[in-house]
């Protein structure tokens, strides 16, 4: 794998998601997720020290003859991981010039989900904002190929239109999903202030939450010079500003908004991972698995 | 101070101050339309900085207009200029400008006279006019003509203020404002100004007067006026001498005169021991001391002895110690003749070891020496031969007492006596023979004696019957020094006999002048006689006539006690010192009083001598009209040549208000001139345009910090 081919024109490109998938993830380090659970397997993870109340039949008696000690041997259980990948495709997720914010957090989805089938791990896909929590599109986590077929369709055809509720689809997931569920979100969390709590929620149930948090580059540095008329991408808002003027107060607001999300989701154990659409794309996927390895 | 422009259409660039607000409306009708994800941050961020913008974007464009409207402002040239000097300035006007030519615009301040500034500051008022504004220039002096009416002709105006010369007396500077405005009526220009350059002394302005307005066909309209202070508001303070009279002391001694100095403290500070000097020819001869609380006058008596002749002498404050720069005030000169010594030869009829029975003895005491201020009378007996034979050349005045008729010896040479220029005085009494008298006397008496009448007994029972002294030619020198109740004292005496005269000729009339009168007279006695007093029935009581080129007074009665009470009033000691100096010839030559500035003074020769010149006191000749001098215009001493007498001076003196120097209160005269209308200035530099005070570096200096300020802005 190179950069230049990573590299999101280059990416935006190329036919279709699930070409450009795949091409995202031959350059991804394998992941693997690991089951909390001790209990019989063939991997071999530790001996401990015999306590009263371990079954006996996990005593190892060769290290008894070793050591004429108790030793109760300990294996970690390798498990397939249900996985659900929820997708904002609200209207502030279009914006974006070389490529939109919702096809780069749609490349990354579909990478994902291409890291996790590989897995055999069962994915599931809600597209946010497409409508209402009950109507929006729902694919349960499955693990066989076709289903991910499905998703990856069901990612192509995501379109970036009108208000939404991101915290409405966290909820409905909340719901369908079972404990232990890794959900990983892609979101700009722009007009949608409601997500961070529902973001916690869904921690709070036990399930294993990460954020991929996509930002513009323009959003981020706030570049433009001319007097302009800046128009809502979610309803009908407009203000008239000179960019100039506002920059240094935008630019505070965004890192408040940053550092804010940051720490929120930070207390709640929801990992973060910022992710700018002129970066790479498998950049901020190789920050988030090295982080998790 | 107002503003004015000297490149006023230039200033017409300031309106490129409204391009920022032009730039500003069009450019936001262009805003680029931008979609935007993030625009609740970009509201969050607008609100919270909506005052702030509001208020840089405010600053930004009034800095951007301070540039350009500066810029703009500062092409024409903008400066701030004086009220007065702005009103002069503006536009075409008719203008009058009086010069205030009074004395106390020869004040001096740094060497340079006020009257000296007033002609500068003129120049400058004139070269300050726009070369189609009319004008006219009038010298405010004491006999200021009317004003001109305005015209063109700079030169001639620059003529009179160059030629102008302050004078020695009080300008009417309210009158000269109102000629002023009244010859502004004769201009058709609408504007109507009248700079007036004066040091503002309140005796020049009278503040009651009606303010000067100026008449134009479509009404009265009030000039403006523009008051030039010449002393550019300093007070003037000033010490004068502003009177000297002078007066003989008898009782000092023979040619003792009392010179009285009034000295005026025109300041606000009291003087102590102010050096005052008595001079004549230039020699300092009496000196004193004198203390002035300050605004007000005080005098000084100096003694001094002069010789017999014409004295011309001056009474100074020291110039070091003299207050203010007037110098022309500080010394005052006075003239006078001083009379020769008369010497009096005085025959006794009736001498008598009994003084006051002695007929002479009142007239001796009298005539004496700290009484007269001339020598002792020489006193002979009647009878002795000495009276018969006396060298009467040597004598003045000779006086003849109760004598009985002279020998025809004697008679002749009094006769010779008179002719000659002498006086003689006769006094009858109990040993005078009318006939023997006539007959002695023959041609000299004033009117020959006819016989005694007795209107009483004796004095001290005759308070109703005794003859009193009821007409009388208080004209005549003799009586001149009785005024008021000093002549009761002359006609409440009591006479009981006297000797009544044969008719004489008509009185003729006698002739006074500055002069003596009678030298060279040759005349017929009786057409000369006249009658001094007279009694209640008419009967002549004293009689004078002239003889040759000298005088004969007759006494009908005594000058003792005897027949008359006269001698025990108070009225005898200055009748007899006065028929004394008027018989000596020494009367008239006292008579040359001062004048004042201004005045007009009649000069007449002496009979038979004609006036040659008369100087003022330059030396420049004077010409006389029917007599009279022209006003006079220079103080000190003028001097009258005579063809065949000697020459008279007399000394003229500034008015004493002339020396006060007490100024108007600025406000008063700008209240009394209208507040709107009149604008006080030190100087007529500010009526020069191009003597503002220049605004336009201070407006670049605004336009170079507005930008810094405009890139200041732009920065944050």
């Amino acid at each position: 794998m190179t950069s230049s081919l990573l590299d999101p024109a280059v990416i935006a490109r190329l036919g279709t998601l699930q070409l450009r998938a795949r091409t995202v993830v031959q350059g991804v380090l394998t992941g693997l997720h690991k089951s909390p659970h001790h209990g019989q397997s063939v991997e071999f993870a530790e001996h401990k020290e015999y306590a009263p109340g371990d079954e006996v039949k996990l005593i190892d008696w060769k290290a008894y003859g070793k050591f004429d000690r108790y030793y109760i041997k300990r294996f970690d259980v390798e498990t397939n991981l249900s996985a659900y990948i929820v997708l904002d495709c609200t209207g502030s997720m279009g914006y974006g010039e070389t490529i939109t914010k919702l096809n780069y957090a749609k490349v990354m989805a579909a990478s994902l989900a291409f890291l996790l089938a590989r897995q055999q791990d069962a994915v599931g896909l809600i597209l946010a904002g497409t409508g209402t929590a009950a109507t929006q599109p729902f694919l349960p986590a499955r693990a066989s190929p076709l289903h991910l077929s499905s998703a990856l369709a069901a990612l192509e055809a995501a379109r970036a239109a009108g208000p939404g509720d991101l915290a409405a689809s966290l909820d409905f997931l909340a719901e369908k999903a079972r404990r232990r569920t890794s959900i990983f979100v892609l979101s700009d969390l722009l007009e949608s202030e409601a997500a961070l709590p529902a973001l916690k929620r869904l921690r709070s149930r036990r399930n294993d939450v990460a954020l991929f948090h996509i930002l513009d580059k323009d959003e981020l540095t706030f570049p433009f010079d001319d007097p302009s008329r800046f128009l809502s991408m979610e309803d009908d808002r407009a203000v008239e500003v000179n960019p100039r003027t506002v920059r240094q107060s935008y630019l505070e607001e965004m890192n408040r908004f940053l550092d804010s999300t940051r720490r929120t989701l930070g207390e709640a154990d929801v990992d973060y991972e910022l992710a700018r659409t002129d970066e790479p794309l498998d950049r901020a996927l190789v920050r988030f698995f090295s982080r998790r390895a | 101070m107002n503003l004015s422009f000297l490149n006023p259409g230039l200033a017409f660039a300031a309106l490129f101050a409204a391009l920022p607000i032009l730039v500003h409306l069009l450019n936001r009708r262009r805003p680029r339309p931008r979609p935007f994800a993030a625009i609740a941050l970009v509201l969050r961020s607008q609100k919270r900085n909506a005052r702030r913008l509001k208020l840089r974007q405010l600053l930004l464009l009034a800095a951007r207009m301070a540039v350009l409207g500066a810029i703009g402002f500062a092409l024409g040239r903008p400066e701030l200029v004086k009220p007065a000097a702005a009103r002069v300035a503006q536009g075409p006007a008719a203008t009058a400008i009086v010069i205030d030519a009074s004395f106390s615009m020869r004040y001096r301040i740094g060497g340079e006279t006020l009257f000296s500034r007033a002609q500068t500051e003129a120049e400058r008022a004139l070269d300050a006019l726009s070369p189609d504004a009319p004008a006219t220039v009038l010298l405010c002096s004491a006999t200021t003509e009317p004003a001109a009416a305005p015209h063109f002709d700079r030169a001639a105006q620059r003529r009179i203020i160059t030629e102008a010369i302050a004078g020695y007396r009080v300008s009417d500077m309210t009158g000269c404002m109102a000629s002023a405005a009244h010859s502004l009526g004769e201009s058709p220009l609408a504007g109507k100004r009248i700079v007036v350059l004066t040091n503002l002394a309140a005796t020049s302005l009278r503040l009651d007067a009606p303010t000067p307005r100026v008449t134009t066909p479509h009404g009265e309209v009030q000039p403006e006026v523009a008051l030039i202070d010449v002393a550019h508001g300093a007070a003037l303070p000033n010490t004068a001498v502003i009177d000297v009279a002078v007066e003989a002391a008898a009782a000092q001694g023979a040619r003792q005169y009392s010179v009285t100095a009034t000295v005026a403290n025109f300041s606000d500070r009291a003087l102590t021991s102010l050096p005052v000097a008595l001079k004549n020819g230039g020699r300092v001869i009496s000196k004193g001391y004198v203390d002035l609380p300050a605004k007000s006058t005080a005098k000084k008596v100096l003694g001094a002895q002069f010789d017999s002749g014409p004295v011309e002498g001056s009474v100074e404050i020291s110039p070091d110690a003299s207050v203010g720069e007037l110098p022309d005030d500080d010394l005052r000169a006075f003239a006078l003749r001083v009379p020769r010594d008369l010497r009096t030869l005085l025959v006794d009829g009736a001498p008598n070891t009994v003084k006051y029975r002695d007929a002479a003895y009142f007239v001796e005491t009298a005539l004496a020496p700290q009484r007269s201020g001339h020598a002792a009378p020489v006193v002979l007996d009647a009878d002795a031969a000495a009276a018969q034979t006396t060298d009467l050349t040597k004598f003045d005045v000779v006086f003849l007492v109760d004598i009985p008729a002279p020998s025809a010896a004697f008679a002749g040479a009094l006769r010779a006596f008179v002719q000659g220029g002498g006086g003689l005085f006769l006094s009858l009494g109990e040993r005078v023979e009318p006939d023997a008298y006539n007959a002695a006397f023959a041609g000299l008496l004033p009117q020959r004696l006819h016989l005694v009448k007795s209107v009483a007994e004796n004095v001290a029972g005759a308070a109703a019957s005794a003859a009193h002294f009821a007409r009388a030619d208080w004209n005549h020198p003799l009586l001149q020094v009785f005024s008021g109740a000093d002549r009761e004292s002359l006609t409440a005496a009591r006479t009981t006999r006297y000797f009544l005269l044969q008719a004489a000729a008509p009185v003729a009339a006698a002739r006074l002048a500055l002069s003596r009168v009678d030298e060279g007279q040759a005349a017929d006695s009786h057409s000369n006689t006249r009658t001094i007093l007279a009694y209640d029935d008419g009967s002549p009581a004293l009689v004078e006539a002239r003889y040759g080129a000298g005088r004969v007074v007759l006494d009908t009665s005594t000058v003792d006690r005897s027949w008359s009470d006269l001698a025990i009033r108070t009225a005898f000691l200055p009748i007899m010192q006065q028929l004394a100096l008027y018989l000596g010839g020494a009367l008239s030559e006292r008579e040359n009083p001062p004048a004042l500035l201004g005045e007009t003074r009649e000069v007449l020769a002496p009979q038979g001598a004609q006036v040659t010149a008369v100087l003022d006191p330059k030396g420049d000749k004077l010409s006389l009209a029917n007599g009279k001098l022209p006003p006079l215009a220079l103080p000190g001493i003028y001097r009258v040549q005579f063809s065949a007498a000697p020459q008279l001076a007399f000394a003229c003196g500034t008015e004493p208000r002339a020396s006060d120097t007490t100024r108007v209160d600025a406000k008063e005269l700008a209240a009394y001139l209208g507040e709107g209308n009149a604008a006080l200035a030190d100087s007529a530099q500010s009526l020069d345009p191009s003597r503002g005070r220049p605004l336009w570096t201070a407006f670049l200096a605004l336009a170079v910090l507005a930008f810094l300020g405009e890139g200041l802005l732009m920065r944050r």
